[in-house]
């Protein structure tokens, strides 16, 4: 049987009583999407933080599966490796495209950067994976040498998106990527992030207190509140037949437009 | 042999909301279903039916009892099992249709069609070649096939669900209401891929309303009793 890629046992970053993350287990699979959902406040996106390396646990353990099988303890690891593991192996998708992009640089800049990150120097290669990337996110290879700050929310994120992937991450993290857009910008997002996964086989883990967006992304749901995971199960399963009273009620306050 | 074996599932829904009510809807339902065999779900509504058949597929869950299903690699409680693996038993063995699309509202037709069968890897042209195949036995035409279904009527969305749903040969195949909105002439196509389904030896679990399509369809009833 496969292995998870990304195995957490006993998580624990308490900045206050319960506040923070309290005693997580979670494993993620390849190529499966696990969403993350909860009121703000419940340590969805600490969580995040200790997954990603951003931010180092007080008790428990984590390790990471890279593509080529090595195994990192992201709890012992070095900050300098950690790092490393930032800029290769993990994808992390900021909810203000503005933390994940540098918006003074050109798009292909932003993608051209990452790439140089792990060893790139081929100005002609980073060019033509730039234009790779910007047209897998559907945002049109003229803007290349575009400012990104003069692009709209949903194609910041799309780019924000191409800057995590270029560098062929295994490991995708994303905090509300779909927070501050459109509705219409939103389904469109949700569409090619659904198809990168598939097409590319990696694994998401998403922060999202939107049951919409976890129902159509997620594979499998953890339901947090007061820093604890209180529910876990398949995504259809937890949002159709919810079993703590918190999820029910959370469940429950989703306005229902079909 | 069995590719079901249901051992006394019983439910009760607690609405933790609305005060704690209590609401039984299974009591030690069992049954199998062997390979090539139709079995009915039937009963007045409230007895459980819809619940049942969703707990085959792990979108409900069962308070007591098993549910066996037999995978490539072996037998599988559904009861007790860990949500990863249940991913892979509805990629691979369990297939259900639902009487609702529920997609990507910008995904188009046919992106959504061939999506299980590309999620087991196969080949692009095995794959159009079968999605063509249910379509246009399905009657929707290929104008639509570029389009999100989002804006098609129930009956559409009814047939594409129909035809994303059939697109993997599963072993087992679950069916809620599948004929509910359609009209006389796509009720008979859709009796007809069920029994083919059964002829190369699925498993069927189905509720249906239209008698006409139960008796043509089932092999043995398996009646609920309400459980309050």
């Amino acid at each position: 049987m496969v292995e998870p890629i990304l195995s957490a046992r006993g998580l624990t970053r308490e900045y206050a009583p319960e506040q923070g993350c309290l005693e997580v287990d979670l494993d993620v699979w390849p190529g499966e999407v696990v969403g993350i959902v909860g009121e703000s406040g419940s340590g969805k996106s600490t969580l995040l933080r200790l997954l990603s390396g951003q931010e180092r646990p007080d008790a428990g353990t984590l390790s990471f599966t890279d593509r080529a099988g090595r195994q990192h303890d992201l709890v012992r690891v070095s900050e300098s490796a950690i790092r490393q593991l930032q800029r290769t192996a993990f994808g992390i998708v900021h909810q203000n495209p503005r933390d994940g992009l540098r918006l003074r640089i050109s798009a292909g800049g932003n993608i051209g950067e990452r790439l140089m990150g792990v060893g790139a120097r081929h100005y002609g290669d980073i060019r033509a994976q730039a234009v790779h990337w910007l047209s897998h996110v559907e945002i049109d290879p003229a803007r290349i040498d575009d400012l990104p700050r003069y692009f709209s929310g949903g194609m910041q994120q799309r780019l924000q998106i191409a800057r995590n992937l270029v560098t062929n991450p295994g490991l995708v993290f994303m905090d509300e990527p779909t927070g501050g857009l459109d509705v219409s910008v939103q389904a469109r997002l949700l569409d090619t992030l659904k198809r990168l996964v598939h097409d590319l086989g990696i694994s998401v883990v998403i922060v999202t207190h939107d049951m919409g967006v976890a129902r159509l992304l997620a594979d499998r749901l953890l339901v947090m509140r007061f820093g604890r995971v209180i529910e876990t199960g398949l995504t259809d399963q937890v949002l159709d037949d919810p079993q703590a009273a918190y999820t029910q009620q959370l469940v429950a306050s989703i306005l229902q437009v079909s | 042999m069995s590719l079901i074996d249901v051992r006394s599932v019983s439910k009760t829904f607690i609405l933790h909301n609305q005060g704690g009510v209590q609401l039984p809807v299974l009591r030690n339902a069992s049954f199998q279903v062997t390979a090539g065999e139709c079995v009915v779900l039937d009963g007045p509504s409230g007895t459980g039916k819809s619940t049942l058949l969703k707990m085959l597929y792990g979108n409900y869950r069962a308070d007591s009892g098993q549910i066996l299903v037999q995978t490539a690699s072996g037998i599988e409680d559904l009861v007790a099992i860990h949500p990863h693996r249940m991913l892979q038993i509805r990629r691979d063995t369990v297939g259900f249709v639902s009487q609702f699309l529920r997609v990507i509202p910008r995904v188009s037709t046919w992106d959504v069609v061939c999506e299980p069968l590309r999620r087991q890897g196969a080949d692009e042209s095995i794959v159009a070649e079968r999605a063509r195949q249910l379509l246009q036995r399905l009657n929707l035409p290929q104008s639509l096939w570029p389009l999100a279904p989002a804006t098609f009527s129930g009956g559409e969305q009814q047939r594409v669900n129909i035809a994303r749903s059939l697109m993997v040969e599963y072993p087992i195949l679950l069916l809620d209401e599948p004929t509910a909105s359609l009209d006389a002439a796509n009720r008979e196509v859709v009796a007809r891929l069920i029994e083919e389904a059964r002829q190369r030896g699925a498993a069927v679990v189905g509720i249906f309303h239209d008698d006409g399509l139960r008796s043509r369809l089932a092999d043995r009833l398996y009646a609920l009793e309400s459980a309050q």
